[in-house]
């Protein structure tokens, strides 16, 4: 049996550029506005208007292309592409064809277990209106609230081999547009779009099956295996695969077609005479530089490296700006502090009990100073772990304003040292279980966790359990010799 | 000028400031006898120095609640929900828009033939043709209906019907005055012109309307000058460019004796001539007609019913399907010209003639373009015919789009090159039709060109008082 063939799976990637207005137009972007409330003359394409390029939208554009080190066309060039469909309203879309606004560039994420894709281009684009055909209507149904909106199309090199790849590399590269605040990246609002190339090496300098509109991480993983194996089983029965446009059907769970090359349109791209050439000045490009953060991966290195994380707990810590911000701030407040392993510390707490509290997953309603204080209690010993976590719910859920020392104070929190209180507690637990005692004095020695925590319930959580273990421990043993 | 001063507005104005004049004296406005006028309203306007002037627009300029038919049976019914940012300019300044007037399809035809109402009849004469495509805001403003109009000019559509009708027409450097309202036929040579009865009234409409507007991505933000006011300017030191290789061009016994004797009196007036060498100029028309009918099918491509505009509806079995609504409905609403240019403009675009036609077409008008300019570092404005002939019958040559696109020889360079021209009535030919004379400026030369057609105006014997169909007793 021979192996079969090696794929190549290249993505054309639609993003929705979080401007929250239309590209050439004022008219807001949203989701599930009632049908043609969000429309002008503008992004119908009523005669007369003209579209104007939005600003902001091109500074975004230029912010992706700066994180993801593409090299930018100093002029670039808007065109039309033509094609009649209901939900196209000027029956031509804005887009950029011979002159992007970038050229090559590429997302590499193998030092973090991914792999490397170049890109061949980035451009702006507006997005068309939505068809709707309702069951048993007689009419298609256009709402136009979406024509316009603004798009960046990331077009790959065929770097990727299977479907899982393709999934995990997009999932990074909507992670670095998220980072810089080009996208938001809400899938179910249709925040990115993918168009996925398969082919197959051997077969042609191109794919030969384009996927069109692949909407979620999983579709696209799924389409393209799927396809995969459609062309690889094609190949083994001899069969020379041709080249097709196909969608996917994800209740079937397969591709299906929908034209052949030879009724590949005639789109007569022309230079948008409209709009003239998009000139970027120094200062723009320069500003769109500086406007991108650390990028999760480079991020994930460092933490892991720099702080000791292990990669999980910097890979958590990481693909969320928030979180990440919060928590290095928390980290170095500590180590300023001379707190051994401030960067675990920190994050044992952050990404554990912190975010799980947290309203809204967000870090906004604990500010970093109030979590340094708490730690700081707690690397000191003056407060117990169970203790940490009863603080932070009653900051948390009941929204109790105290700070923790003070809160810590009032209620008697501090922990129970090594004394006569923590020995009376103890004796006393020892007397009223004399069974439990003899159990271990037998040698059943694992009943000396329950011991343990009749003295936690007793102290409320404030002795230091392995404080307690330790006395326990030493007070059985000298039981035993009067035994 | 050779008519009273109470028929231009920039006269009136001055007798009015002088208070010779009140604005009762104005001579009234007269009906249209041309089938020029297909929309009227009667709103007053707000005050301002163009308050007491009625003026009418192009059915392809936009006016809020006007119809803005582009005199096309597929925009029948379509009223714009906004106004062109010429038009607010103007009504800011007191302008009062009460016409909309006929015009070819979608400015598509150089004799106001191709409209949905019917032909458009010249006021000088009326079996002939007023020009196109702005020929019935030319008809308005000649037949005194109007004292100036706005029209548009791609490829001089404004310019000629000036010229058959005795008027001013102003084409602006492209960009200067903003396309955001004006219904787009070739987006790349379009501008917003004006017809007026003398070239100071014609610059004072100008001046209004020019200027950067945020809403047209491709509107110039350079300032924009004074226009010489209506006293007469000085010609020494002006130098005039004449373009031989255009001249070279067959032009009627009329129009070659009004261009001679434009340029003796040009000679008399002081001015000095230079020969300029546009050698691509002649195949401006070529140029012209791949480059604007591609621009055309690709910006009449969203008139397809489903928003605005008339809708037709053949029902089909099993529902009714996209592509047969917009086949039905373009076929119906659009016509003849129109369709020759869409299909022309899509082929021209098609993979396999994109290179040969569009690309090649593309180039030429770059190095055209370089050419004209060229010629402006030796002169102040460039001067020749506007129209090889003079108004021609109408019925002639709806169907004959060789000899219609003949027409626009002398007019189509400038509006390939974005370069203001203007054309001014330089005499009448044998059968007393008026016969245009055309300058052409540097870009953003408005203010050298209103300067020399100023003096010219002043010296040439345009036609006899009673002649002029707006005076006419």
């Amino acid at each position: 049996m021979v192996s079969p063939l090696k794929a190549t799976v290249g993505l054309e990637i639609h993003v929705r550029l979080a401007t929250g207005r239309k590209l050439f137009c004022a008219c807001p972007v949203r989701f599930q506005a009632p049908p043609n409330t969000l429309v002008c003359p503008v992004c119908l394409g009523l005669p007369g208007s003209l579209p104007v390029p939005d600003h902001g939208a091109v500074r975004l554009a230029l912010r992706a292309g700066a994180a993801l080190g593409a090299r930018l066309n100093p002029v670039s060039e808007f065109a039309r592409k033509h094609y009649f469909y209901p939900d196209l309203p000027r029956n031509f879309q804005i887009t950029q064809y011979d002159h992007p606004l970038f050229r090559w560039g590429e997302l590499d994420t193998r030092a973090t277990g991914g792999c490397r894709v170049r890109l061949q281009r980035l451009h702006l684009e507006e997005d068309a209106g939505r068809s709707v055909d309702p069951a048993g209507g007689e009419h298609t149904l256009v709402d136009a609230n979406r024509a316009g909106a603004p798009l960046l199309e990331i077009v790959t090199e065929p770097d990727l081999g299977d479907g899982r790849q393709s999934r995990r590399w997009l999932q990074s590269l909507l992670l670095v547009l998220q980072h810089c605040g080009v996208c938001e990246g809400n899938m179910a609002e249709g925040d990115l779009r993918c168009d996925a190339n398969v082919g197959l090496v051997g077969h042609g300098p191109g794919a030969l099956t384009e996927i069109k509109n692949l909407n979620s991480f999983r579709h696209v993983a799924q389409a393209v295996d799927r396809e995969i194996q459609r062309l690889q089983g094609m190949v083994e029965k001899g069969e020379t695969p041709a080249v097709t446009t196909r969608g996917w059907d994800a209740a079937r769970r397969d591709t299906v077609f929908q034209r052949s090359k030879e009724e590949t349109r005639d789109y007569r791209y022309f230079p948008e005479p409209d709009i003239p050439p998009l000139q970027v000045a120094e200062d723009w490009w320069q500003a769109a530089r500086e406007g991108v953060p650390e990028l999760p991966h480079a991020r994930q290195l460092r933490l892991q490296q720099s702080w000791g994380l292990t990669s999980q707990e910097a890979w958590a810590l990481s693909r969320s700006l928030d979180w990440a911000g919060y928590w290095e701030e928390v980290a170095r407040s500590l180590d300023d502090r001379g707190i051994r392993e401030a960067g675990r510390l920190a994050a044992t707490w952050v990404l554990g009990p912190v975010s799980a509290l947290a309203p809204k997953g967000s870090p906004a309603s604990l500010a970093p100073e109030v979590l340094v204080e708490l730690l700081e209690l707690l690397a000191g010993r003056d407060i117990t772990a169970e203790v940490a976590r009863q603080v932070l719910g009653r900051r948390l859920e009941q929204g109790d304003p105290r700070p923790p020392r003070t809160m810590v104070r009032d209620e008697g929190w501090l922990s129970l040292r090594a004394g006569p209180e923590l020995e009376a507690v103890i004796d006393g637990v020892l007397e009223r279980h004399p069974a439990i005692v003899r159990d271990y004095l037998e040698g059943r020695v694992q009943v000396l966790e329950y011991l343990l925590g009749q003295v936690m319930k007793l102290t409320r959580g404030r002795a230091q359990p392995s404080m307690v273990r330790q006395m326990l421990g030493d007070k059985l043993a000298g039981l035993r010799g009067n035994f | 000028m050779n008519f009273p001063d109470r028929h231009t507005m920039a006269g009136a104005l001055q007798l009015m400031r002088e208070g010779r004049l009140d604005p009762a004296g104005l001579p009234p406005t007269r009906p249209d006898t041309c089938g020029a006028v297909i929309f009227t309203d009667d709103t007053p306007g707000l005050p301002g120095h163009l308050q007491h002037f009625p003026a009418a627009l192009k059915a392809n300029i936009a006016r809020q609640g006007w119809p803005t038919t582009c005199s096309s049976a597929l925009l029948a019914g379509y009223r714009s929900p906004f106004t062109a940012s010429a038009v607010r300019r103007l009504e800011a300044a007191g302008a009062r828009f009460v016409l909309s007037t006929a015009m070819d399809e979608f400015g598509m035809g150089s004799s106001c033939e191709y409209a949905v109402t019917g032909p458009v009849a010249n006021p000088w004469a009326k079996g002939r043709t007023p020009g196109g495509s702005s020929g019935g805001a030319a008809a308005v403003v000649a037949g005194g209906t109007a004292w100036y109009a706005l029209g548009s000019d791609t490829g001089g559509s404004v310019r000629l019907p000036a010229a058959y009708c005795g008027l001013v027409g102003f084409k602006p450097t492209w960009g200067r005055v903003s396309r955001l309202g004006l219904v787009a036929f070739a987006s790349s040579l379009d501008t917003v012109g004006v017809l007026a009865r003398c070239v100071a009234d014609a610059a004072l409409v100008m001046q209004a309307m020019a200027g950067h507007d945020p809403g047209d991505a491709t509107s110039l933000s350079s300032p924009v000058p004074s226009f010489p006011g209506p006293a007469p300017v000085r010609g020494k030191g002006l130098r005039v460019g004449i373009p031989r290789d255009l001249l070279e061009c067959d032009m009627a016994p009329g129009v070659r004796r009004c261009w001679e004797a434009a340029r003796q009196e040009m000679l008399a007036a002081g001015l000095e001539f230079r020969e300029v060498r546009w050698p691509l100029a002649a195949q401006g028309v070529t140029m012209y007609q791949i480059l604007a009918a591609a621009e055309a099918a690709s910006n009449l491509a969203r008139f397809d019913g489903s928003f605005y505009g008339r809708r037709v509806e053949e029902p089909v079995p099993g529902g009714l399907a996209f592509q047969d609504s917009l086949q039905a409905t373009r076929t119906a609403g659009f016509g003849p010209e129109v369709k020759r240019r869409i299909l022309w403009g899509a082929h021209v675009l098609a993979e396999g003639y994109r290179e040969d036609l569009y690309l090649r077409a593309r180039a030429l008008r770059h190095n055209l373009g370089r050419q004209m300019l060229a010629g402006f570092e030796q002169v102040d404005v460039v001067a020749l015919p506007t129209a090889p002939e003079t108004a021609f019958p109408l019925g002639q040559r709806p169907d004959d789009p060789v000899a219609m696109h003949g027409s626009d020889v002398f007019t189509v360079p400038a509006s390939l090159a974005g370069l203001p021209a203007l054309s001014l009535p330089a005499g009448v030919d044998e059968a007393g039709l008026p016969v245009g004379l055309q300058l052409v400026g540097p870009p953003l030369g408005e203010d050298v060109l209103v300067r020399v057609a100023g003096l010219l105006e002043a010296r040439i014997q345009f036609s006899a008082e009673q002649e002029v169909p707006w005076c006419r007793p």
